[in-house]
């Protein structure tokens, strides 16, 4: 099986299968648009953006995923469900906060479409049924509203039936 | 070669309202230190700095949370109110029995926004005793413009009830003929609406009328400027009743009768629940809709016999997405001329219904005789719809189990499903049987069950509902989140 060699930022370099990193669309257009072949793909791919852990898990995810079907068209009639992760993926997803959305940031930069559901399904997961306080304090997020904008944005929020 | 971020840089501005999606794979350039202790570990890796991501995670949202969403910071604010307006139905929602004051107080909060979360408008007037409502509870509520109690200026008065406050001169309606006597004060001035703040800043694509109680009010002028002036943004309209001085919505709308024009021209969806069936509106005004509508895509309420024949009169029976099918077997047998070549006709054009209900009475007559005819046209029904299905009632479980024993297939799409357990005294059957079905074969993605029991004791209730909810059990549909068990007198 030929191999591409990805380079994480902190300079780990992984071999991975040619097929396991054309599921990242990002490198799948370069290598299409630089027209590599794969029986001389022994080049090193640089990830600047990606440090060796998170590109070890990146890599691992696609490695359980290679098999997978591709992933139905969008459809905005669709409900949205998050109740549908797999239980390996859950169990994948299982680590530190921070380490969880630099695995977002890598799905989003490297354009893997499954680990980005997964991973937004997660913090979407982790949202689900919480006030704008515990939010806040779930993600050490400051609240920049003046008092006077809040209570707008709280009176107008008491005007919504949602469908 | 590198996968450089410098290619980059499209940070796409989830804030503005170009309804555009996410477009995947851009190169980001992520945020660098952040400056806010307080935010450290979370912006260190910049994840809530990115809208496109937040954008990701927001759209797995459903709307009560993206409401909470909107209250964390203002970049939350900014793109949850976006995917809002955007992709969720947000109805403004005036639920009481003084519309006109509920507008008024409504357009005075649009008008000091920027960010609005509305794009449609729902209209009950709605009795609702005060304190059950948040509106009238507080004591600088959403009414409290106008002097005096508020309970006493939105509760309806009886007639020559109440006293007027001193801004404004109190106008009371009597309905005639309402039951309920009711009547309501409008504003004194009469509100312009069409240059309203909120007609102004809110785009307008979703409008629900329920006017439960009948009263008369000024906000019937907004109906009007609703379905004229804004008319062209209006992609789904329902109307269960309407105010009674509109019998018919044409003549209201001073649209005349020779005209060919289709007022409602964006309309994809209506939604005509039955009680518009017997409210004084009626049928006359569910056919105007429809007419009004050339770009329907949805019809939505569960209809009835009644409007077949128009339906397919009008090549509607493909839009028609619910369906009741209700049936009272007499002591004579039954022919199916099924009132009496519609519901033929009706399978002929192949509808694909989402919601399909069967409810079935047998009064006296021998099952056996009829269950034949029964079922040949619940099995093409069923047929039609098997990939659109998504909620499927049977009244009567012993016709379910006939349902499963030959027609039913595989239903990928179903997620609602009611069964009525009933035992009646001319076809007894064993609910037992229940259980030897394999749900999880016929409906894959079935998630909530409802148990309507009817002349039946309890001790029937574990056959029926082990199976759906044993996840140990091979038959068990494992799927189901929530099981409802309702007792029917």
């Amino acid at each position: 099986m030929p191999v591409v060699r990805l380079q994480s930022v902190d300079g780990e370099v992984f071999p991975v299968d040619v097929e396991i990193a054309r599921m990242s669309f990002a490198i799948r257009n370069m290598l299409d648009d630089l027209g590599v072949q794969d029986n001389d793909a022994e080049e090193v791919i640089p990830l600047p953006n990606v440090t060796g852990p998170i590109l070890r898990k990146v890599i691992e995810w696609c490695t359980h995923h290679k098999d997978d079907p591709p992933p139905p068209e969008e459809d905005d009639t669709r409900e949205k469900r998050t109740d549908d992760i797999p239980a390996w993926d859950q169990e994948f997803l299982r680590v530190d906060q921070a380490v969880l959305f630099d695995i977002i940031l890598a799905a989003n930069y490297l354009d893997i479409k499954g680990l980005l559901d997964v991973t937004c399904k997660t913090v979407a997961n982790m949202i689900k049924g919480k006030t704008p306080e515990e939010i806040r304090k779930l993600f050490n997020i400051k609240n920049d509203f003046t008092p006077a904008e809040e209570e707008q944005i709280r009176k107008e929020n008491e005007w919504c039936e949602e469908k | 070669m590198e996968l450089s971020s410098n290619r980059n840089v499209k940070k796409q501005v989830v804030g503005s309202d170009d309804g555009s999606g996410t477009k995947r794979g851009n190169f980001l350039v992520f945020a660098g230190n952040d400056r806010n202790p307080l935010a450290q570990r979370v912006n260190k890796s910049g994840v809530f700095k990115t809208d496109l991501i937040l954008t990701e995670i927001f759209k797995n949202l459903r709307p009560r949370d993206l409401l909470n969403c909107s209250l964390v910071n203002r970049a939350w604010c900014q793109i949850a109110r976006t995917i809002l307006r955007n992709e969720a139905k947000i109805m403004a929602s005036l639920r009481g029995i003084c519309p006109c004051r509920e507008y008024h107080e409504l357009s005075k909060l649009v008008r000091t926004s920027n960010n609005i979360p509305f794009n449609g408008m729902v209209i009950r007037t709605q009795w609702k005793k005060p304190g059950s409502d948040n509106k009238y509870n507080s004591a600088n509520g959403i009414l409290g413009l106008v002097e005096g109690s508020e309970e006493s200026e939105c509760r309806p008065a009886e007639v020559n009830g109440s006293e007027g406050s001193v801004l404004e001169r109190n106008i009371e309606h009597q309905t005639e003929g309402s039951p309920s006597k009711k009547t309501h004060k409008c504003l004194e001035l009469p509100i312009n609406f069409e240059s309203s703040a909120f007609f102004q800043k809110v785009e307008l694509r979703f409008l629900e009328i329920d006017w439960e109680q009948m009263i008369d009010c000024q906000i019937e002028t907004m109906i009007k400027v609703f379905l004229t002036k804004n008319v062209s943004r209006l992609v789904e309209l329902k109307v269960t009743s309407l105010p009674p001085k509109i019998r018919s919505l044409r003549l209201f709308l001073e649209i005349p009768e020779e005209s060919t024009k289709k007022w409602l021209p964006n309309v994809k969806i209506l939604d005509l629940p039955p009680d518009i069936n017997v409210k004084a509106v009626g049928r006359s005004v569910r056919r105007e809709l429809l007419e009004a509508s050339p770009n329907l895509l949805r019809l939505l309420g569960v209809n009835r016999y009644p409007d077949l024949a128009f339906f397919l009169e009008q090549y509607l029976t493909l839009v028609m997405k619910e369906f009741d099918f209700y049936y009272v077997f007499r002591n004579d047998k039954l022919v199916i001329d099924y009132k009496n070549y519609s519901l033929l006709n009706l399978i002929r054009t192949k509808p694909k219904l989402e919601k399909f209900f069967i409810t079935v009475e047998f009064n006296g007559t021998r099952f056996e005789d009829t269950i034949h005819m029964l079922l040949s046209f619940l099995g093409l029904m069923l047929e039609c719809s098997k990939f659109s299905l998504t909620e499927l009632l049977v009244s009567q479980y012993q016709l379910m189990l006939l349902m499963f024993i030959h027609i039913i297939q595989p239903m990928p799409k179903v997620q609602r499903f009611h069964l009525g357990i009933s035992c009646l005294p001319n076809f007894q059957s064993d609910v037992t049987l229940l259980k030897h079905i394999q749900w999880i074969h016929y409906f894959p993605n079935l998630r909530f069950v409802k148990i309507f029991l009817t002349e039946c004791g309890d001790n029937l209730l574990p056959y029926a509902t082990v199976p759906l909810k044993q996840l140990g059990d091979v038959q068990a549909c494992s799927t189901v989140t929530q099981l409802t068990l309702r007792r029917v007198p």
